[in-house]
């Protein structure tokens, strides 16, 4: 099974390189600057160094390189059935495309393995209505107990034959009754989940921590690099 | 995949621009209505995403085939709670680089539209077929309609120019980029949306039959097991297979 999140939740929290020291707010603007900047550029060249930067950052993250890897790749599968239906017969339009989905791709790994949750999700919180806020905290918490549920039932499964009898579709019917407990217990969780909230003084919100807003000695470092990411997109502009 | 998460830099900036809008907008009329709903109500939905999130992570076969079990979500929660939860998810994906940042907000129109949709159908469906045919259904009903939805987006897409085109455009205007295909070039624009249609279609035809029979085993299981689940059969339990109704016996 594929628990990407989990890893990453791990390599945020268990972190100590400086980036891991550095706020929430000045990673994101450097991070929303690279994806800007990368989804505007139509430069191979300012898009493959982008997208050097970004290794870069991952390399002195002190972030396990073959995950990151593996996580980094993801994007390049979606842009395949992009780049095949935009094959105008050069080079440089699938690599714009692939490029822009790596570069965006990877500074998102690089910002959610470096920065834990409640610091991301706080401040995005802030411009997002209460109700979307409260709920990307809660299923984020939610995720890690499902998932285990998952693997739980995923295993069971196989080793009651679940799995591996009656073809394709029985399989599925299978999957789906599995499913269904795990809806049960999504249903009994609320349950409890609102009991403890009720319990803990829930006043109508899920507060994030200040902890993101908190400035370091480190901060200038995005920031300047955002800046200069702006710049260079800024000035490739319409250059190949 | 039952579903395609589009990637950052593929759409033309206006579109994903109005995707973006259109997703805030729908969310806040969504808070709105739900702003006094009891907090289990939300706990349900982060239970629900989390559940989304935990399905997309199991593979069923190759190139990380996964379900997205938004028609069901959207079964359970209705087509508003449901469009909350794609939004949750399809914004936490992001954050690992499935799907783009930009189009976000694409992604969960697509996405919530799925589970709109199967929450309508099944509401439609319920009273007048088995829980497991009422499920399938509207779980079909749904991915036919986010197909729709994706094929739309990735068409405007196709029939606007490429980085290559506007540098051409660009150059031949003196600095003014054009933002669609000129005349004489919409033939490209069909090619490459004909090209993607193919790419595409067999994936999300196993995709919809995987979604329609994982769909409505549950929807069945959760009718037999505990019926009050399940907002359209909450006043009427399924009888039990051989019995008779009161009035007959």
């Amino acid at each position: 099974m594929n628990l990407d999140l989990a890893i990453v939740d791990y390599w945020a929290s268990s972190g100590r390189s400086l980036w891991h020291h550095a706020s929430a707010g000045a990673k994101i603007i450097l991070v929303a600057a690279i994806v800007i900047a990368a989804v505007f550029s139509s430069s191979v060249a300012f898009l493959a160094s982008a997208y050097i930067l970004v290794w870069i950052l991952v390399l002195l993250s002190g972030l396990p390189i073959l995950p990151v890897l593996g996580l980094a790749v993801y994007p390049a599968v979606f842009s395949v059935v992009f780049v095949v239906s935009r094959w105008d017969g050069t080079w440089t339009t699938p690599a714009i495309y692939l490029l822009r989905a790596l570069c965006a791709g990877l500074a998102a790994v690089w910002l959610v393995g470096t920065t834990p949750y409640p610091d991301l999700f706080a401040p995005v919180s802030r411009v997002l209505p209460r109700f979307v806020g409260d709920a990307l905290f809660l299923s984020y918490r939610a995720f890690f107990t499902v998932a285990a549920k998952l693997v739980r039932l995923s295993v069971a499964l196989r080793l009651r034959g679940g799995w591996g009898r009656g073809g394709f579709l029985r399989r599925l019917q299978n999957l789906g009754q599995g499913l269904g407990t795990l809806v049960l217990f999504s249903f009994e969780r609320s349950q409890r989940v609102y009991a403890v909230m009720a319990l803990r003084g829930h006043s109508g919100r899920v507060c994030g921590c200040r902890h993101w807003s908190a400035r370091t000695r480190l901060d200038w470092i995005p920031v300047v690099l955002a800046a200069l990411v702006a710049a260079a997109a800024f000035g490739t502009r319409g250059a190949p | 995949m039952s579903h395609l998460h589009l990637p950052d830099g593929a759409l033309p900036w206006w579109l994903w621009g109005s995707g973006v809008v259109l997703s805030a907008l729908l969310l806040w009329i969504v808070s709105r209505r739900h702003r006094d709903d009891r907090p289990d109500r939300l706990a349900l939905v982060g239970a629900l995403s989390a559940l989304m999130l935990a399905a997309m992570a199991l593979p069923l076969g190759p190139l990380g085939y996964h379900l997205s079990l938004a028609p069901l979500v959207g079964m359970l929660l209705g087509g508003g709670l449901a469009f909350v939860s794609a939004c949750v998810v399809n914004a936490i994906l992001a954050l690992l680089g499935h799907g783009g940042f930009t189009v976000v907000g694409v992604n969960s129109l697509i996405t919530g539209l799925a589970a709109a949709l199967g929450s309508r159908t099944y509401r439609l469906l319920a009273r007048r077929a088995t829980p497991f045919w009422a499920g399938a259904t509207a779980a079909v009903v749904g991915m036919v309609g986010s197909l729709a939805a994706w094929l739309l987006v990735v068409g405007i897409a196709s029939a606007t120019p490429g980085p290559r085109e506007m540098r051409e455009s660009a150059e031949q205007h003196h600095g003014i980029e054009e933002t669609a295909l000129p005349a004489g070039e919409r033939g490209i624009a069909w090619e490459r949306f004909g090209r993607l249609v193919l790419l595409s279609l067999p994936f999300w035809l196993v995709g919809t039959l995987a979604e329609a029979v994982v769909g409505g085993a549950t929807i069945g299981f959760l009718a037999r097991v505990n019926p009050s689940l399940l907002p359209a059969h909450a006043r009427e339990p399924v009888k039990p297979r051989g019995l008779g109704s009161p009035e007959k016996a």
